[in-house]
């Protein structure tokens, strides 16, 4: 039932194909998918917020109708529309509901975390399909994220952010997240990924923005360039003291 | 798809009106305001793709101009909404290092949207060096010129000793093989010179 649904929602969303590496960096693309409690945590929330809705409305809907029955005035035909009229939002309700929850599926299954040699991509969303390519050069900083359910469930955020960022005051209006994170959501080996990150940030020099720190040993520390430095310094100094002996 | 064909792009295709048309009926009431301001959008949407950058411009009472050069663009975002998927489209989000949360420039309006994103990736800050995984070694005095910085080195040494062999050898004064010195010393610190 739920392959079918998937199958429908492909067609009919037009979800795009599952995302490529960048041209020209396809060899050392690696491919990171939200773990499967990802969707357990997703359910977690999922089920707090219905259960929160369809309590609220069952009580509307329950109250409202009990206040009818017990009045004695209201002729049976008023009742019974009354009782359709607030059924029919209840059971949208109920089938939005359902609908959310199949597409949540669908969301956890359409995630791809893909990490190159140069750069990232983050592709996410079922309605509203994001994808998102940042180079390591454009990077500025990564962060693990993590909640008081998430951990319980061993998952993390993996934050990548790009410099600019603030407030929505775009010339342009922009409705929707930040577009300077790239988020790498409910992965369970948040550290692996994070540590592969920074070590391909680290083989970059001018990754970021910002003037790079030389880590290089100064210029002096092969043996052989040192030893002779001192044999010219030495014969230098034989040769002003030959000279000045001489005159 | 290649270069040339991203650099004809100039106006969005007729599936961005229907975009438009559809976008500004879902806003309801407020039909009559989006939906002038969107054709007109529609009507002057003008992009150029050079060697150097994006331009778009559009606007008929408000212009509004946005230039991107390639180097600077930080991520690319492909973003598409179901009617857009429907209609073949997708909005190609263009971020720089500013200071605001959403796109600088947005490219939308052709089918051809993943070309366009592969073509800038190809063009944009960190992509362009083509060997990411061999980064250039840090000048290093020692490797820069291998072993040839250290036979220099030892070359200077042994010409020096020659030459202070020669001078503790020379006849004490008035040789006519020593010409005069360049700088005569005027100081002790004159010895410096030779």
């Amino acid at each position: 039932m739920y392959n079918a649904f998937r199958a429908a929602c492909e067609r009919v969303l037009r979800i795009p194909h599952d995302p490529t590496p960048p041209p020209g960096d396809e060899a050392g693309a690696q491919v990171f998918r939200a773990a499967p409690a990802y969707f357990k945590y997703r359910l977690v929330l999922w089920g707090l917020r219905t259960a929160f809705a369809l309590g609220f409305g069952l009580l509307l809907l329950v109250g409202l109708n009990l206040a009818l029955l017990n009045d004695r005035d209201v002729p049976p035909l008023v009742r019974t529309s009354v009782l359709v009229a607030t059924s029919l939002p209840f059971l949208l309700l109920l089938a939005h509901t359902v609908f959310s929850l199949a597409i949540l599926r669908l969301d956890y299954e359409k995630r791809w975390y893909v990490v190159t040699d140069r750069s990232l991509r983050v592709r996410e969303g079922v309605v509203t399909v994001r994808e998102m390519t940042v180079t390591f050069a454009n990077i500025q900083n990564v962060a693990v994220v993590q909640g008081p359910i998430q951990r319980a469930l061993g998952l993390a955020d993996l934050q990548v952010e790009t410099a600019g960022g603030g407030s929505a005051h775009a010339n342009e209006k922009q409705l929707g997240p930040n577009l300077h994170v790239a988020w790498f959501r409910g992965i369970a080996n948040a550290d692996e990924v994070k540590t592969l990150i920074q070590d391909r940030l680290r083989r970059l020099k001018d990754a970021g923005l910002g003037d790079r720190d030389d880590h290089a040993p100064p210029a002096g520390a092969a043996p052989a360039f040192l030893d002779a430095l001192r044999a010219v310094h030495a014969e230098a100094r034989a040769l002003r003291l030959a000279v000045s002996s001489g005159q | 798809m290649n270069t040339d064909a991203i650099y004809a792009l100039e106006r969005p295709e007729p599936a961005l009106w229907r975009l438009y048309l559809i976008r500004s009926i879902l806003s309801g009431p407020a039909v009559f305001i989006t939906l002038p301001m969107l054709w007109f959008r529609y009507y002057t949407l003008r992009y150029r793709f050079d060697a150097e950058g994006i331009h778009m411009k559009v606007g008929i009472l408000f212009r509004r101009e946005v230039n991107v050069t390639y180097a600077r663009i930080q991520d690319i975002h492909l973003s598409s909404g179901i009617i857009q998927r429907w209609l073949g489209l997708a909005d190609v989000q263009i971020q720089t290092a500013s200071g605001t949360a959403g796109a600088e420039l947005t490219i939308e309006g052709f089918h051809q949207s993943e070309a366009i994103r592969d073509f800038l990736y190809a063009r944009m800050r960190g992509a362009r060096d083509k060997s990411p995984s061999t980064p250039p070694a840090l000048p290093h005095a020692a490797e820069v010129g291998g072993d040839e910085v250290v036979t220099l080195l030892l070359g200077i040494r042994d010409e020096l000793r020659e030459t202070r062999a020669l001078l503790a050898t020379r006849p004490e004064t008035g040789s006519p093989a020593l010409p005069p010195p360049l700088f005569p010393p005027a100081s002790p610190a004159g010895d410096d010179h030779v």
